[in-house]
């Protein structure tokens, strides 16, 4: 069992590395499109208006009291990012080929610059997220503070989960074919459009053995209700998180010293 | 002080591209050893699909062995081709910077060695050009002259001179040269006998993943 904690010794050593690999994402990213970084506001953005027309239109549901778009855009703004970074992650050592299979270095600063890339769109469509709140005139409590314990358990989600994708998707490329239809079930089953108290009680217990669940309902309680997340589902969400991420480094240690011979580009 | 040694050291790769199948396997390496000290300039040479890439990624840790042992003390710069290690969409300013990041080298250290590694190349007037819009030949000058600047114990160089036009040859075998009075371990593979014997005191002679001669 690799210890945890050397992903972080990992990280001091070769941030420099991280950070290039997240330019290098970036550039690509922006390659010929004049729109470059307006890419991160404009999708969430889109996301929101089809959202507000589908899920408060036409299914005219009921928002926890707050209007629709607000209320969407705060569980949208961190389902892109997750749903963005496991999009990328899932061949980022494949598009990566080159280098791997010509140069021995940590492949472990692959997915994590993916992740630090799509991490910069967040900060971009946060902002937008916050300016937002301004524009309704919006009040935040001092309990939105319970958001920064939400985001480190969604980024153990999201860091478990790509260094799983990227590496598994090294033996079975399947997995990068099925990821969009996996990335569109997860977020129908997740509260992004609809809130978690439509969910059945009976549906519940199941409901909340998705951690992104328990993570989409904290941001709202902190940032749009000035509460504490809900502590069962908050502690199921963080339990399986760090679960996911614990699993997700071991399987990456454990499988990287194969990966220059098995990978295809 | 030994740089390299290989002890009865085996690889082999699948023959099938699912890796959970029962398939049958290439023996790239079959039974290697060989040891060479620092300092020491060693060509590599046989026919293609021979074994000798395969050595030279052992040696630099992409690859492990299936059975057997590789040691190497110090550290090793790779060209395996490494001008397939640059990135088509970049600069050659952001592939120096990448490059060199992948090696482990820090900023401020490239910040150093950048201004050597673009007179090198000569490349001056193209570093902030996509590389895709750059000439074969240039392209590896440039990957050439990434390798060479990054300060490093072992050097494996692999075929990459076979590109250049011949005063670049020239001032790769003079910088080659340097390198070795420096008392760096060199790796030099090529089906060019000439270029060989021209660069290196020994030669290894594989066929079939099996060495078959070893010596001046």
């Amino acid at each position: 069992m690799p210890n945890p904690f050397s992903l972080l010794v990992s990280v001091r050593n070769w941030h420099e590395l991280i950070f290039a690999f997240a330019l290098v994402n970036l550039k690509q990213r922006y390659k010929q499109r004049y729109l470059r970084a307006a890419w991160a506001v404009i999708n969430p953005l889109l996301t929101m208006a089809v959202f507000t027309v589908v899920f408060s239109k036409v299914a005219a549901i009921q928002s926890e009291g707050v209007p629709y778009p607000l209320f969407a855009f705060c569980a949208i703004v961190p389902w892109i990012f997750f749903s963005s970074s496991v999009g990328f992650a899932v061949s980022c050592l494949n598009s990566n080929f080159n280098l791997i299979t010509r140069i021995n270095f940590p492949k472990i600063t692959v997915p994590l610059g993916s992740i630090l890339a799509t991490f910069f769109d967040f900060l971009i469509s946060s902002a937008l997220l916050a300016a937002m709140f301004a524009l309704y005139g919006y009040p935040i409590g001092i309990n939105a503070l319970y958001a920064i314990s939400v985001f480190m358990v969604h980024m153990m989600l999201t860091v478990g989960v790509c260094l799983m994708v990227s590496v598994l998707n090294v033996y079975f490329r399947d997995i990068q074919s099925a990821m969009p239809v996996i990335l569109q079930v997860w977020m129908l089953a997740s509260p992004v459009g609809y809130p978690v108290g439509m969910v059945g009680k009976g549906l519940l217990p199941y409901y909340f053995l998705n951690p992104m669940a328990g993570i989409l309902d904290g941001y709202r309680k902190a940032l749009l209700h000035n509460h504490a997340p809900d502590p069962l589902s908050f502690n199921i969400a963080a339990v399986i998180s760090i679960a996911v991420f614990l699993l997700g480094y071991r399987v990456f240690k454990m499988s990287e010293k194969n990966i220059a011979d098995i990978i295809t580009p | 002080m030994k740089a390299v040694v290989f002890e009865k050291t085996c690889k082999r790769f699948h023959k099938s591209e699912y890796f959970f199948s029962r398939s049958d396997y290439l023996w790239a390496l079959n039974d290697v050893s060989f040891s060479v000290d620092r300092g020491e300039a060693v060509g590599i040479t046989g026919p293609n699909g021979s074994g000798k890439t395969t050595l030279m990624r052992l040696i630099a840790g992409i690859t492990r062995p299936t059975s057997g042992s590789v040691a190497v003390n110090g550290r090793v710069v790779p060209l395996i081709r490494v001008e397939g290690a640059l990135n088509f969409n970049l600069s050659a300013r952001e592939n120096i910077s990448l490059l060199a990041a992948v090696f482990g080298i820090k900023k401020k250290a490239v910040r150093k060695i950048f201004g050597d590694i673009v007179d090198f190349a000569g490349i001056r007037d193209m570093l902030d050009m996509q590389i895709l819009k750059l000439s074969h030949g240039m392209i590896s000058r440039l990957s050439f002259s990434i390798a060479v600047h990054i300060d490093s114990d072992i050097l494996l160089i692999d075929e990459v001179l076979a590109v250049g036009d011949s005063s670049f040859q020239e001032q790769c075998f003079k910088k080659l040269s340097e390198l070795k009075k420096q008392g760096k371990t060199i790796f030099f593979v090529s089906n060019d006998i000439e270029s060989i014997k021209k660069a290196c005191g020994r030669v290894i002679v594989m066929e079939s993943g099996r060495i078959v001669s070893d010596g001046a």
